[in-house]
């Protein structure tokens, strides 16, 4: 009997201590960015669908369904793949696909990476009990080394447009399917593109949340749309685009991820409409209207012009700070046509700054528009992902590209 | 040796046993055949005499004759697609076009045009050769393709090593990568020739023969070890000359020896009837001519592979056979031999089917006795586990850890049978259950044969347990609601429509389909409107009109499928019907769901066959049949409340697994739309069909519960021929399971499927057969129960 006791006890406090561990106990919660834990979208341009993840060794990216690596001291690209009997992409057969470790079967091309995981969205469908189909979205994670396989979230009510992993926690934006809710015209929509951020934990270990009602701000902000979102250190920035008074606005939020307080910060920041935004040397940096990049602090203040790009590169009208590589700022070079706003000519120049601003112009081997990814030592190009177009390396010490791989 | 021979008596001398055997066979190639004839496959079936004489032209020539002659072949039959199409175009343009296209393979291939003639001539209705054509084109690209494939399999592992993650020479990722391409080394120089490759996929592919052989393990585990115990031979049993031990390995031989001869009679069938099927093949060719098996690492021909394939299967069925013998032995009980045994292997077969490979868990999928008997995949998929970041090569090792585990049970069986008593023993809640029924549940004085046969079958075999268990089961499963089946997009809005729409059609809702018509229209021009606007931007034109544009995605295909309906509904009003708006989302699964009814056919048949078997067959067992069947009012009296429990036993089951689903399905979206018609549910039904949504359903429930009859009604047949328990339930449940598995996924095995396709021939004849079996199988039941008397000898036989 004694000896009962005291194995249920000693049971029960083994419990309670693996209870009491959790994956957030070695967060780093530091006010800027730190590597590994922290969502990587500063660094990698996530603009136009153009993914990339980068972990120590490897940037990973998905195309058509398959995970490719491209090792950062090989520059060699392949799927990510551990069998050498499988043809991976180039399988004609559906099933061998499917056996590829390399194959995702991922909604669209995203993945990000943190603390060891690729996290990917596929779409799935179960029979619930009662015989009703369902469709389902599914948010997973991988190991890096490509063996390693687990569901993190599931969702029924939600499409998963955009995730990213930061400290120790998933953050979704979803569209939610609430039929009849009011957008800002006073219309019923169907269906709510971007409607919530959602959160869970990285692990899949808690239950979801709600962490921001985007819809909510659709009452004040007519038309909300989120153009880019960045987390860094212990906040969120939200670029959005708006329309007041019949005309088309950005701003910028900063939103406390400790206590979910949103400001909104770009009322007195000159702004250009759909600006760029990175964050760099710990500062918010954006172009503003005309040819100016401005830096800020993370709550407007202390506002600085930095740079006038007419002056560096005379025959471009834009210049937008799309991204950095914590030691450099990225500028991307083009004109739009200030009749319409959206047609664009594209360059082959690229600005590059230092911490304290002084740049340096680069020729591109190919024209671009800031769809393009990034590391401290490369830079990774496709023309039209659509098309199969193959991939380049850029080498950023001398910009020459390296074909990589080509796809079937 | 004799005591061989003697337990091998026990098996072979039971009638019963070869009848399960022939049966199973029957069911097996029954089985095997309706899997291949399916639509996918039927021009494979109905053409396979063509088919091979294709391959045999086709395998004479050399390999690029052989490429060439294929691809003139199909441009010919292309060709013929196109004559056989211009006599049904209307439009000039089209008509002109494919004339064009016509006249310039008349003269650019003179051979494949003038081929493609008499294609058109002789196929003119479905071109069934084309499709043959296609499937040894696919086959000669795979031909070209093979040597490549094993070439580069060492530059693949060169390349993929390049990545870091996988550049670790300790890791899994990089042994793995050389080890595949080391063991695929030697087939470099394979011969891969053009065959046909359906009689052994077939084969091989057919999985049920697995489930019909660890019945035949369960019943000759039965026969060897359960007779003697329910009968009190044992003592007698293990008193033998040479002792124990020698008698429990002769019963473990004859074991081995039944289940050995069962995998070589049912797999052999197998390979003979999938050639009878599709016709023979060349047997000398490597397997890895057949592309299924382009990852197989073995350099066998399909004959070798065969014979290995049935190898494994014996294994597997012996490694089966030493694990249920054990749980024979150990247990006393047969509820808990049947839990046990049942149970583990369900729960391995779900493991294996269920974990997909690449998760966490795929060691214990891969590690499992279901792989082995999956011996496609056991041997013809290369794979490699990883086992403490080491390659290890999954066949070798899951052979032996399972040899490991046959020794295991081998002596662990022998070990028990020879130190336990082998009496059966009072269970756990045996005491517990004792003194509830002295309490409670005592007959005082007489009591009527009703009235004493519901007592022996509630409380004294305690099925009053599984009763109080299904009815937890039932109350629980009518808790919740019913979820909304969205797939689509556009089911959002639809569900919102068809909240206001179902019912009757008025003019109030007439005029909203009305009305919506005109928002979406207006819309429309709001759109327009915004990008006339001048004093927006152009950004602004482009958010505002993307906002709009959201909500005419989110509403329009909702609504045209509602204007569909509504039209259809219109139009089966002039026909008489009493239209109404259905919500076809919801009702047409409550109507028809090929998982909900599988699942709870397998569900209620279960039950009914652990809860019935123990009605008739107890006094059997305990020796009181002949104390009971004399009762006042005569044998028939007897039987037929036995068959009035049965009946209503079986009821209460059927109730407990099917009412939870309609008493939350009303909960959550009541009865209004029951008395719409079916008509207006689904549009192949002609109008003159009366039925209604809730008679629909009610014809499907009336029609499963004549199949639990049924089964019910066969159950009881079996217990009065084979009067043991445990043999009716190893019996019922693979004649049940075996024909489920197989058509699982085959969704026009379905009562609800042949109602919404007014398959009323099916549906009236599937009633007759029931009501007929029931009719027979309790004529049958009663004369055995009534007339025949239990002579001396059953004790010994």
């Amino acid at each position: 009997m004694k000896n009962k006791i005291k194995f249920t006890v000693i049971f029960i406090l083994c419990i309670c201590l693996l209870y009491g561990c959790s994956s957030n106990s070695n967060i780093d919660y530091s006010d800027t960015y730190v590597a590994g834990q922290d969502s990587q979208e500063n660094f990698i341009n996530y603009y136009n669908e153009y993914y990339y993840a980068s972990s120590g060794d490897n940037y990973y990216f998905v195309r058509n369904g398959f995970l490719y690596a491209i090792d950062k001291e090989t520059r060699e690209c392949y799927p990510l793949c551990n069998k050498s009997d499988c043809l991976h992409d180039r399988e004609d057969s559906y099933e061998l696909r499917k056996e590829c470790k390399a194959y995702l079967n991922s909604t669209d091309d995203q993945v990000v990476y943190n603390d060891g995981f690729l996290y990917y969205c596929i779409d799935d469908e179960e029979y619930d009990k009662d015989g009703n189909h369902h469709m389902l979205e599914r948010m997973c994670r991988l190991s890096v080394d490509g063996t390693k396989r687990e569901i993190i979230y599931t969702t029924e009510d939600y499409t998963i447009c955009n995730f990213r992993v930061h400290r120790g926690y998933l953050y979704m934006e979803a569209a939610k399917f609430a039929a009849d809710e009011e957008d800002p015209n006073g219309e019923k929509s169907a269906s709510l593109d971007k409607a919530e951020l959602l959160r869970v934990a990285s692990d899949g270990q808690d239950k979801a949340e709600v962490f921001l009602p985007y819809n909510e701000y659709r009452k004040k902000y007519k038309y909300f749309d989120i153009r880019e979102t960045k987390f860094y250190g212990n906040h969120l920035f939200l670029r959005i685009n708006y329309s007041k008074k019949g005309k088309s606005k950005s701003t910028i939020f900063n939103v406390d991820l400790e206590t979910k307080e949103l400001k909104d910060i770009g009322d007195n920041l000159p702004l250009a409409y759909d600006a760029r935004l990175t964050i760099f040397n710990d500062k918010l940096v954006f172009n503003g209207d005309g040819t100016k990049i401005y830096e800020c602090d993370f709550n407007g203040e202390n506002l600085k012009e930095v740079l006038d790009g007419s002056k560096i590169v005379k025959e471009y009208n834009r210049f937008a700070p799309y991204s950095n590589d914590g030691k450099n700022l990225f500028i991307s070079v083009y004109y739009v046509n200030p009749k319409n706003g959206y047609e664009f000519k594209l360059s082959k120049k690229l600005i590059s700054c230092n911490k304290k601003y002084e740049y340096t112009v680069h020729e591109m081997p190919i024209k671009y528009r800031a769809e393009i990814g990034f590391d401290k030592d490369f830079f990774i190009f496709q023309k039209d992902k659509d098309e199969k177009t193959p991939l380049y390396l850029i080498n950023k010490s001398d910009f020459k590209s390296k074909l990589i791989y080509k796809f079937p | 040796m004799k005591l061989v021979f003697f337990e091998l008596n026990k098996v072979l001398n039971k009638k019963v046993f070869y009848i399960f055997i022939v049966l199973c066979l029957l069911i097996n190639s029954f089985l095997l055949y309706s899997t291949q004839n399916v639509e996918d496959n039927r021009t494979r079936l109905d053409y396979s005499g063509e088919y091979i004489d294709a391959l045999n032209k086709y395998s004479k020539l050399s390999f690029k004759d052989a490429q060439k002659a294929i691809a003139n072949d199909t441009l010919a039959y292309s060709i013929a697609t196109t004559i056989n199409l211009l006599p049904q175009l209307d439009s000039k343009d089209e008509i002109e076009y494919y004339t064009s296209e016509l006249e310039e393979y008349k003269v650019s291939n003179p051979a494949a045009y003038k081929k493609a003639l008499e294609i058109s001539e002789n196929q003119r209705d479905d071109m069934h050769g084309y499709q043959l054509v296609n499937k040894i084109s696919t086959q000669i690209d795979y031909i070209k393709s093979y040597p490549e494939f094993i070439g580069d399999m060492h530059s693949r592992a060169d390349d993929q090593s390049k990545l870091a993650g996988f550049s670790d020479i300790n890791s899994f990722s990089y042994k793995n990568l050389y080890k595949t391409a080391d063991d695929y080394a030697h087939l470099k120089n394979t011969e891969i020739s053009l065959l046909n490759a359906e009689p052994v996929t077939a084969a091989i592919d057919f999985k049920v023969t697995d489930i019909i052989i660890i019945a035949v393990v369960f019943l000759v585990c039965i026969y060897l070890f359960n007779f003697e115990r329910d009968k009190s031979l044992y003592f007698l049993v293990k008193c033998t000359s040479k002792g124990r031990l020698s008698t429990i390995i002769a019963k473990l031989i004859a074991l081995f020896i039944t289940v050995l001869i069962a995998v070589l009679i049912f797999d052999g069938s197998n390979f003979a009837l999938s050639s009878i099927i599709y016709g023979s093949t060349d047997l000398s060719a490597s397997i890895q001519s057949i592309p299924e098996f382009r990852n197989c690492a073995f350099s066998l021909n399909i004959l070798e592979f065969e014979l290995i394939f049935v190898l494994f299967k014996i294994v597997a069925a012996l490694v089966t056979a030493s694990f249920i013998a054990f749980v024979f032995i150990a247990f006393s009980s047969p509820f808990l031999m049947y839990a046990v045994g049942v149970g583990t292997l369900g729960a391995e077969y779900m493991l294996y089917s269920f974990i997909n490979s690449g998760s966490t868990l795929d060691l214990i999928k891969y590690i499992n006795i279901f792989y082995i008997f999956d011996g496609g995949e056991f041997i013809g998929h290369y794979l490699n586990l990883d086992l403490f970041s080491n390659a290890v090569t999954a066949n070798a090792f899951v052979t032996i850890f399972f040899a490991v585990c046959f020794a295991a049970f081998l002596c662990a069986a022998c070990v028990q049978f020879c130190v336990r008593i082998q009496q059966k023993k009072a269970g756990l809640l045996s005491k517990s259950f004792e003194k509830i029924k002295t309490k409670f549940c005592k007959i005082k004085g007489s009591t009527s044969v009703f009235i004493g046969e519901l007592f022996k079958f509630l409380i004294q075999n305690k099925m009053a347990v599984i009763f109080i268990l299904l009815a937890v089961y039932a109350v629980y499963s009518s808790i919740g609601v019913v979820r909304y089946p969205f797939i689509e997009p556009s089911d959002y809005q639809y569900k919102v429509y068809m909240e206001y729409l179902s019912g009757d059609i008025t003019p109030e809702k007439e005029k909203y389909i009305a009305d919506e018509q005109k928002y979406l229209d207006s819309l429309e021009r709001k759109i327009g409107k915004i990008y006339a606007d001048d004093s927006l931007t152009d950004n602004a034109k482009q958010a505002m009109a993307r906002s709009v544009q959201n909500i005419i995605d989110g509403k329009q295909d909702a609504y045209e499928r509602v204007l569909e309906e509504y039209d259809r509904l219109k139009s089966l009003k002039k026909q008489g019907v009493e239209a109404r708006f259905i919500d076809g989302n919801v009702y047409s699964v409550f109507v028809s769901s090929d998982v909900r009814e599988w699942n709870n056919f397998i569900t209620f048949c279960l039950f009914i066959i652990i809860v019935i078997p123990c009605i008739f067959t107890v006094e059997y067992k305990n020796k009181m049949i002949n104390l009971i069947r004399p009762t006042k009012k005569g044998k028939l009296r007897l039987f037929w409340s036995k068959i009035l429990i049965s009946f209503i036993a079986t009821f209460y089951v059927f109730a407990s697994v099917c009412l939870p689903y309609i008493i939350r399905f009303i909960g959550t979206y009541g009865t209004d739309s029951f008395k719409t018609p079916l008509v207006c549910l689904y549009s192949n039904l002609p109008a003159s069909q009366t039925l209604t949504v809730i008679d629909a359903f009610i014809l499907n429930q009336t029609i499963y519960f004549c199949l639990a009859l049924l089964v019910m009604c066969v159950t009881i047949a079996f217990s009065i021929v084979a009067k043991n328990n445990l043999y009716v339930m190893i019996i019922c449940t693979v004649m049940l399971a075996a024909p489920s598995l197989a058509c699982y996924s085959v969704e026009t095995v379905r009562i609800g499927y042949l109602m919404v396709n007014n398959n009323v021939s099916a549906l009236v004849l599937t009633a007759i057969i029931s009501v007929l079996t029931i009719t027979t199988t309790l004529f049958m039941s009663e004369k055995k129960f009534t007339n025949s008397l239990i002579r001396r000898k059953y004790a010994y036989s």
